[in-house]
């Protein structure tokens, strides 16, 4: 890639981010802000010896403890901001290339010198990894504002802070695990990203409808012409939690490099290959 | 004169709907060229096909390009700007500045920005929030400031008052037009570009009705006010369009002899917007 070359596709990126930086900013953050003042209203109705009882099992829990065991530990925490940025980014997806034909901008931006392939690709990195940045930010600032938190409270009740420091290095060891676990959820999803792009590279309206209402005919179709539902099964599998959140590190490359990765892949470039197609002409 | 736009055989239906019906095109290098054509006529369909915006049969090479192959590749010497507002409205106007700046390597932000500086359009606003009459000065302020070998034009001022349509192909023709870039435009207003015009397309049902240089079109079309007492000589004459104007008969002749029709009446170059008359409606007569 030529000096140029990255220089347009970071403006494709900005561009992304500046479409879309409610979606990707607004709302984790506004997630972040409603959890730390719910915590807040909750921590106030404690009394003292309560606060100092609950920031004392903390310290207790985190104190001395390899952060790399006990990070996953608070990966759970972080389930509502996973939650949320996969929905965001269905509805990402679904308005990547929907939202400029409908609109009309699409005649702008295929006025410029850039192709479709490298408008999709740009799509797909923002999923992958521009998005996950904004949610573990988001994240980190709840961690961060948390724990300064229960240090001032905790300092004012001389309770033994030392095990926030290891807290405070779980965090970060943590936020790495998201961060990963998210960019890499999107690979095993792929066959996902490819369905939903194509659909909004090519639905004249409402993509949303046409990319489930596809999907659940050609089960139907499968199940009445062969009558096996091979189509469902492996949806099923491929959307089953447990084959792709990730809460540590070990086993990660087997599960990277797997085979069932590999098809994956394979299939959601396909797909992706046929919303670059459709962008070609599309209005 | 070599052509910048050759286009052969081009076809292009949606549905049974034939928009454009192996139409052959050719605009030279440097002209400013119109084309001209009714609703529906396929204009619109065509200009997409010429920069690759639309899948048409056919062969095309646009700036010695074929837009079907790499339009990415043809739009570093080309700029379109279509009939509607198609900035988008989320953009900020600095924002748009920093994009086309990033990605096109004909961009001078200068000149835009310059150009901005004698306009009302503020930097900071986003364009949801600007009148449609300065989107339409924000998108040729970027135009004007990409150095291309042609610019394409669909309806450009379709919508805008008098002041900004003047405004708009002012500054065309005074800070863009150098003679070594081509202008196509399409649009309905013919009378407002008629005199910027060197070349002519009419298209009219998806055919080419007209393909010619100005210059050729005033030595082949001849509009006279016929006297009363010899309007049986000029029917013999198959003029192509007759109206009434001004309690007289215009006749409009096609490659007849200029020193025959002299003697007829008052002869002269009829304008764009009659000769479109004349070539969509044929011989059909209207009343004014």
């Amino acid at each position: 890639m030529s000096r140029f070359s990255f220089f347009q596709f970071f403006a494709l990126l900005k561009k992304e981010f500046w479409e879309n930086r409610i979606l990707m900013i607004g709302t984790p953050a506004v997630l972040a802000i409603v959890i730390f003042v719910v915590n807040f209203l909750l921590a106030s109705q404690l009394s003292e010896e309560q606060l100092s009882s609950v920031i004392g099992y903390f310290n207790r829990w985190f104190d001395g403890e390899n952060p790399f065991y006990t990070a996953p530990i608070i990966t759970l925490l972080c389930l509502p901001f996973v939650v949320t940025y996969f929905f965001c980014s269905v509805i990402y997806l679904l308005n990547a290339l929907y939202s400029d034909r409908k609109d009309m901008s699409i005649l702008f931006w295929q006025s410029m010198p850039i192709s479709n392939l490298q408008t999709v690709m740009s799509k797909i990195v923002t999923v992958v990894i521009v998005s996950p940045i904004f949610t573990v930010a988001a994240i980190a600032v709840l961690y961060g504002l948390t724990i300064g938190y229960l240090t001032v409270i905790g300092y004012g009740l001389s309770a033994q802070l030392s095990g926030l420091f290891y807290m405070f290095v779980a965090v970060a060891v943590n936020l790495s695990m998201v961060y990963f676990f998210l960019a890499t959820s999107v690979f095993w999803l792929f066959p996902l990203v490819g369905w939903l792009l194509l659909f909004s590279a090519f639905a004249r309206r409402a993509p949303i409808l046409l990319a489930i209402g596809v999907y659940f005919l050609l089960g139907f179709l499968e199940g009445f012409i062969f009558n096996t539902r091979f189509l469902s099964n492996w949806a099923q599998t491929r959307f089953d939690p447990d084959n792709f959140i990730i809460v540590d590190y070990s086993g990660i490359l087997d599960r990277l490099f797997s085979y069932d990765m590999f098809i994956g892949l394979v299939v959601g470039a396909l797909l992706i290959s046929g919303s670059v197609y459709m962008r070609r002409y599309a209005e | 004169m070599t052509n910048i736009v050759e286009a052969r055989s081009l076809y292009k239906s949606f549905g049974s709907f034939v928009a454009l019906d192996n139409i052959d095109l050719s605009i030279p290098q440097g002209a400013i060229s119109g084309l001209i054509g009714p609703n529906g006529a396929g204009k619109t369909t065509a200009l997409k096909s010429l920069i690759g915006l639309c899948d048409a049969d056919g062969d095309i090479c646009v700036a010695g390009q074929d837009p079907r192959v790499a339009r990415h590749k043809l739009m570093e010497d080309v700029c379109f700007i279509a009939d509607v507002g198609i900035l988008p409205k989320w953009l900020k106007v600095s924002q748009v500045l920093d994009y086309v700046e990033a990605v096109h390597p004909k961009f001078d932000r200068s000149k835009a920005q310059k150009f901005l500086s004698t306009t009302e359009i503020p930097s900071n606003k986003r364009i949801k929030n600007l009148s449609k009459g300065m989107v339409t000065q924000l998108h040729l302020a970027i135009v004007m400031a990409i150095d291309v070998s042609l610019l394409v034009l669909d309806e450009p001022t379709l919508g805008l008052d008098i002041i900004y349509r003047k405004e708009f192909y002012d500054r065309l023709l005074n800070d863009y037009y150098d003679g070594n870039r081509t202008i196509l435009i399409s649009t309905h207003q013919v009378e407002e570009i008629e005199t910027l015009l060197s070349h002519l397309v009419f298209i009219d049902k998806g055919k080419i009705v007209l393909n010619a240089d100005m210059a050729d079109v005033a030595e082949i079309y001849v509009e006279v006010l016929v006297d009363a007492d010899k309007l049986v000589q000029a029917d013999a004459l198959n003029p192509i369009y007759i109206r009434n104007l001004l309690g007289k008969k215009s006749y409009t002749f096609e490659g007849a002899p200029r020193a025959v029709l002299e003697q007829l009446g008052d002869v002269q170059t009829p304008t764009v917007a009659d000769l479109f008359m004349a070539k969509m409606r044929g011989q059909r007569n209207e009343s004014i």
